[in-house]
């Protein structure tokens, strides 16, 4: 019985102090921009947030399990990248911690890139890289809410920035690329002018969130 | 004018005080320890644990101790007013501990490549050796307790630093570049306080230092800190020539 005892015991205290799997990079850490609280501040730690102004209100990062994701086409060389969000309207005052929602909001830019970047310890590549978006060979779409995917073909101006990418090593072993950029865009959408403005990203992609 | 004649007044009596007097030297040994407290950007390579959103960050701010003791001659110009200065010798103790299992320190990047590494705690600590001069003005004659009032600056000048990191990981044999800054320089805290001393010739003195910042110096240039200190002292005075009141 004593014997049983210890096994039991040690076995617990095994599980107890066994090293935690490290997987709390992924998550999102949402810092307070200093000078508008409703967006998170521009960053390059990988804290898998974004932001943006949009019109009145707010399309920003709103704990969605996969924030972001990318995808290499092969086929035609260009690269997507997708921001799942929201629409918030704006808060009160800075002590409130959460704004309302008005609905999922999803931005993907495809664009073309000059190298091959299949796999996500390449995305090194689009450091410093700057994008216009009113090139007619990046295309923009928008999901607002339950309705379909709409590519925005009126894009007045717009602008990508990949400020800095890197490659996280964490305990010397790979873990993800941080893509820290700025965004801008204006377009026209079913006749209404429709913008965002002030945009950063800071997004952690593992090998999962890399197609 | 009422106010004008008053102030002209007190500080007559005071400057009369100060030459009435007997003049006598007095050794001083001291004691004290301060506290800091600290704010999250002195660590600027911790990555966030929490959002701001839940008003902190995941790991404890540096709380930083000050301990010192040093040997001061004191001049009395008279009973009440007296000049010091001397050699003191100040250890400050600083640590950041995660409130969780371990908090991301990054290291320099080469490169594209950065590199987290997971932390449980990393502790400084520095040694300075100090010159103060202080001024104190006792408020009432000696020989029975006695309040009194103290303020100065210590020239501080760092002599030795020592970082020690706890790692938080699983595979034997990683070993982490990390690099903490070493502490200032050059500090000098400006710093008033309040005590209390008993005894006639030779006496005992406690007292309270009042929250004080601390100018500093580094390899680039010199500020402030912001971080404000506060503490307490004891000390034990050896006086020589002073006449039993």
């Amino acid at each position: 019985m004593k014997k049983q005892l210890a096994i039991i015991c040690m076995a617990a205290i095994s599980i107890i102090t066994a090293c935690d799997t490290d997987d709390s990079i992924d998550r999102s850490i949402w810092i307070n921009d200093s000078e508008d609280y409703n967006l998170p501040e521009y960053s390059e730690w990988g804290y898998n947030t974004f932001g943006a102004k949009m019109g009145r209100n707010y399309f920003v990062s709103c704990w969605h399990e996969n924030p972001c994701i990318m995808e290499w086409h092969n086929s035609d060389k260009t690269l997507e990248l997708t921001m799942n969000g929201c629409q918030k309207y704006k808060k009160n005052s800075s002590y409130d911690s959460y704004a309302a929602t008005k609905e999922d909001v999803s931005l993907t830019i495809i664009f073309p890139c000059d190298s091959v970047i299949n796999n996500c310890k390449k995305l090194y590549l689009l450091n410093g890289k700057n994008f216009d978006l009113t090139d007619p060979d990046i295309k923009v779409l928008v999901k607002r809410g339950d309705n379909l995917q709409e590519a925005i073909t009126d894009i007045r101006s717009g602008e990508l920035h990949f400020k800095r990418v890197q490659i996280l090593y964490v305990n010397d072993r790979f873990e993800e690329a941080i893509v820290s950029g700025t965004f801008d865009i204006r377009y026209v959408s079913n006749g209404e002018k429709t913008w965002l403005s002030d945009g950063r990203f800071d997004l952690g992609i593992t090998p999962d969130l890399f197609w | 004018m009422k106010k004008c004649i008053y102030l002209t007044a007190m500080l007559l009596s005071i400057a009369s005080s100060s030459f009435a007097g007997n003049h006598y030297w007095a050794m001083n040994t001291s004691v004290g320890v301060n506290f800091f407290g600290t704010t999250d950007k002195d660590m600027d390579n911790i990555r966030a644990y929490q959002s701001s959103r839940d008003y902190q960050y995941g790991w404890d701010p540096k709380v930083a101790t000050s301990f010192h003791f040093g040997f001061t001659p004191e001049y009395y110009i008279n009973n009440r007013i007296s000049l010091s200065t001397g050699l003191r010798l100040t250890n400050t103790w600083s640590k950041y501990e995660s409130r969780y299992d371990f908090f991301y320190y990054k290291t320099e990047s080469e490169g594209y490549n950065t590199y987290y590494y997971t932390v449980r705690s990393i502790s400084q600590s520095n040694t300075y050796v100090g010159i103060p001069l202080e001024f104190r003005f006792t408020i009432r004659g000696s020989g029975r307790p006695t309040p009194y009032i103290r303020a100065g600056a210590t020239f501080n000048f760092r002599c030795t630093t020592a970082t020690k990191t706890n790692m938080y990981h699983c595979e034997p044999g990683i070993k982490a570049d990390i690099k903490i800054p070493d502490g200032d320089n050059f500090t000098m805290p400006v710093y008033a306080a309040a005590g209390i001393q008993i005894g006639r010739k030779n006496s005992f003195c406690a007292e309270f230092v009042f929250p004080y910042i601390v100018a500093v110096g580094t390899m680039t240039g010199f500020g402030f800190s912001d971080n404000l200190g506060g503490g307490f002292q004891i000390s034990y005075q050896f006086a020589k020539n002073k006449s039993e009141e």
